[in-house]
């Protein structure tokens, strides 16, 4: 038996996303739905062009990542398994086990749902006396030249908030 | 050989056809949108997407467009769903929603049957305080049987012949009872339109339809327009459209809100309402299934006059002066009672029965010609009284049931009690023309006596049968005859010895049941002997049936723990006979030496045999389950 060292195994995660014309590489609706000028004339109204806003790159990242944070698997009609059921962890006791436990959750979510990043930093700080988990996150994104961003966030008995 | 057109001729020519384009602007076929679910739906529009190359976090489930996308994509799955519902909501054969079936069966003519009451027949006696002479007990008067009420429908003229007490006969055979008491509706008055409807609109404090009986609705109208207005009953018809001018007839229909129409005519079909006139309604108020009495509750009851102001004018303006109105005083002297029990009630039509009874009743036109006719009229219009119907004419009544008796020996068939009893009651002496009805009564009855006085009695036969003098062929003459009730029971035919009726006693169903069946030997004994009532109930449609030892054996196999079924039979004298499988004896309890067979295999039965389980609700007891020990079955 012989093996074909030709043949390539293609990751499609790992491949170079393409650019768009307008040089950005992610591009995501911005909610809520607002206006932007493309060209925003104050004068002769007629020759202005609005388009709805749009989130490029680390901001189109981003949405993603609180979008993931913020759901409940269920809650996306047509895909149940998405999302994070970090309120689970609330009725269990406010310590280093349990937040390691939230650690866990959130880097599989990560990797299962955004494939775009890298996690640098994942922290999550139990505060037994406010019975809430402080989560940081340092996020890079290695097709963007590793720019990298932060959210930050509190788990706490009145659900997931970003600060 | 090439040929030349003129400049004419091409222009005469049609278009040239142009290739129809089968997609559209998307790429997709033009008739594919209802194709689409949801999750193709989102598929399709991520690689529009895509396409485009200007936006692209449609591909990650994280993205605020995914979440837009989801809506968009289930919401349109939602829509098509609803678009596919409506579509088969629109054809005959696949709605399934009763206000969409009773709509499009309007289109053919079709009324859908609402609810039937329970109907009592009844005996009457009258006593020595009536004198001799022709009586008539007016409409609508009513009767308390343990508080519930059943009203007569109809004017019944009798007589009583002595000056004894005694029973009367005209009244019991010509009427029956109906569940309910008459209820009055609000006078309308008349605007006078061409095909002028009038909704009854009757709900109950939860805002539900009152049930209605389907069959005693009378409308009287009052008018106006002449000097002495008097109440003239109109009659209920099939169709305005087959009516004269001056015809005093309407059409009633129950509608896809479950409420009655009642339509009147244009002059031209039928007479049209005069501005002013005055109509009213009546019908009985059904108590549904807890309307349903037993025997013996109406013993003693005494009939009441129903009476209100209106009413009472009605009655003076429609009645004939030459008839003998009972009073009220006369009426105490009147005693009922029971010895059936009331019939069931019948709840308004189903999707399905409507579906099935809207193309046959479609294919008959409301008139009866062929059998299948006139079984489809009885069916759907008396299914609360009768459980089973088959209909043949004189030369199959000969060749089949006439020669039955005669091949069992009886040498002048039409003597037989039950056939000279319907002979006498109900047809003349020209046969030729005869339609022969059998019907079952929906009665459930179990024990072996009563089965065979399981007969209609002449009350409803002559209620059927007024009824179907409307729609028959004029030449035809109906008898609603009895059918040959057959009592079958276990039984084998054991060599050296003749077939008899007792062997049934000597004999019983072994089930082997498996050493790992789930269920115990009592559970299956008693679900063996469901299979055979529930097969033989007399409430079922088994005239002439085809009785399949195959569907009652699978159906036995079916509980998967049982390996073996034999019948058995352990004589008097101790010897022990068995079979493989379930066989039967059937017979005709009547001449149970005559008509007896051991049935080992499917049979089909005569249209006129009903056979019926001999005393099903002891069935049980025939039935023995054997569980081999295991060390048995190592050393077979």
């Amino acid at each position: 038996m012989s093996i074909n060292n030709n043949v390539a195994i293609v990751l499609k995660s790992l491949t170079k996303p393409s650019v768009l014309s307008n040089g950005f590489t992610y591009s995501d609706l911005h909610l809520d739905i607002q206006y932007q000028y493309l060209v925003n004339h104050e004068v002769q109204r007629q020759y202005e062009i609005t388009d709805i806003l749009v989130d490029y790159d680390l901001g189109a990242i981003r949405n993603s990542i609180v979008n993931l944070l913020l759901t409940f698997p269920g809650q996306k009609i047509l895909n149940p398994f998405f999302g994070l059921n970090l309120a689970q962890y609330l009725f269990q006791p406010c310590d280093e086990d349990t937040a390691f436990i939230i650690g866990q959750e959130i880097q599989k979510g990560i990797t299962t749902f955004e494939p775009r990043v890298k996690i640098n930093l994942l922290k999550v700080i139990a505060q037994p006396a406010t019975h809430s988990f402080q989560i940081t996150l340092i996020l890079s994104v290695p097709t963007l030249n590793s720019s990298s961003f932060q959210i930050a966030g509190t788990l706490s008995n009145s659900g997931f908030y970003i600060n | 050989m090439a040929t030349s057109l003129t400049t004419a001729a091409i222009a005469a020519l049609p278009p040239p056809q142009q290739p129809q384009n089968q997609f559209n602007d998307f790429n997709l076929p033009v008739d594919g949108y209802a194709a689409f679910d949801a999750l193709s739906l989102k598929s399709l529009i991520v690689n529009r997407l895509n396409a485009n190359n200007i936006i692209t976090d449609q591909n990650y489930e994280g993205s605020n467009l995914s979440s837009i996308i989801d809506i968009i994509a289930y919401s349109y799955h939602v829509l098509l769903f609803y678009l596919n519902r409506t579509g088969a909501e629109a054809t005959f054969t696949t709605a399934e929603l009763y206000d969409n079936i009773n709509k499009i069966v309007k289109l053919i003519g079709y009324r859908p049957i609402g609810a039937q009451t329970s109907i009592l027949p009844f005996q009457a006696t009258g006593n020595s305080a009536i004198r001799p002479g022709l009586y008539t007990l007016p409409r609508y008067s009513y009767v308390s049987a343990n508080g519930t009420v059943y009203s007569f429908n109809a004017d019944i003229t009798f007589t009583k012949r002595t000056t004894n007490t005694e029973e009367l006969t005209d009244l019991q055979d010509n009427a029956v009872l109906y569940q309910g008491r008459y209820t009055e509706y609000p006078v309308y008055t008349a605007a006078g339109s061409p095909f002028e409807l009038l909704t009854l609109t009757v709900v109950d404090s939860s805002g539900k339809n009152t049930i209605i009986d389907h069959f005693t609705i009378d409308v009287y109208v009052k008018n106006n327009t002449v000097t002495t207005p008097k109440w003239v009953k109109w009659s209920p018809v099939q169709s305005l459209f087959l009516e004269r001018s001056n015809s005093t007839a309407y059409e009633i229909r129950l509608n896809e809100n479950g409420r009655y129409e009642i339509k009147f005519g244009n002059n031209i079909t039928g007479q049209q309402l005069n501005p002013g006139d005055q109509v009213a309604v009546y019908y009985i108020t059904s108590d549904g299934a807890a309307g349903q009495i037993g025997t013996n509750l109406l013993n003693g009851s005494k009939i009441f006059l129903y009476s209100t102001p209106q009413f009472n004018t009605i009655q003076a303006n429609t009645t004939p002066s030459n008839l003998n109105l009972l009073t009220a005083t006369q009426l105490v002297n009147i005693n009922l009672s029971n010895n059936d029990p009331s019939t069931p009630f019948k709840d308004i039509e189903n999707v399905e029965s409507i579906r099935t009874n809207a193309s046959s009743t479609f294919q008959s036109q409301y008139r009866l010609v062929t059998t299948s006719d006139y079984e489809n009229f009885i069916v759907g219009n008396y299914s609360n009284i009768v459980a089973s119907c088959r209909v043949v004419n004189n030369w199959d009544y000969i060749q089949g049931h006439l020669k039955y008796y005669f091949d069992l020996g009886v040498t002048s068939p039409n003597n037989e009690s039950r056939v000279l009893f319907n002979q006498v009651k109900f047809t003349d002496s020209t046969n030729f023309n005869n339609i022969y009805i059998y019907a079952v009564p929906k009665l459930q009855r179990t024990t072996t006596l009563t089965s065979r006085i399981n007969y209609l009695n002449a009350s409803q036969k002559q209620l059927i049968l007024n009824d179907l003098v409307d729609t028959q062929l004029a030449t035809t003459e109906s008898i609603i005859n009895d059918p040959v009730y057959m009592q079958v029971d276990l039984g084998i035919n054991i060599p050296n010895y003749s077939v008899d009726p007792s062997i049934s006693q000597y004999t019983k169903l072994v089930i082997t049941r498996s050493p790992t069946a789930k269920q115990n030997a009592n559970t299956i004994a008693l679900l063996v002997a469901n299979i055979f009532t529930k097969y033989f109930a007399t409430t079922n449609d088994n005239l002439g049936l085809l009785l399949s030892i195959n569907t009652l054996t699978n159906q036995i196999l079916q509980f998967g723990d049982i390996t073996n079924i034999q019948t058995v039979a352990q004589l008097s004298d101790g010897t022990v006979h068995a079979v493989p499988g379930i066989s039967l004896v059937m017979f005709n309890p009547i001449y149970p030496y005559n008509d007896i067979n051991i049935i080992s295999q499917d049979i089909q039965l005569p249209y006129f045999k009903f056979p019926y389980l001999n005393n099903a609700s002891n069935f049980i007891n025939k039935i023995s389950v054997v569980t081999p020990t295991i060390q048995s079955l190592v050393t077979a």
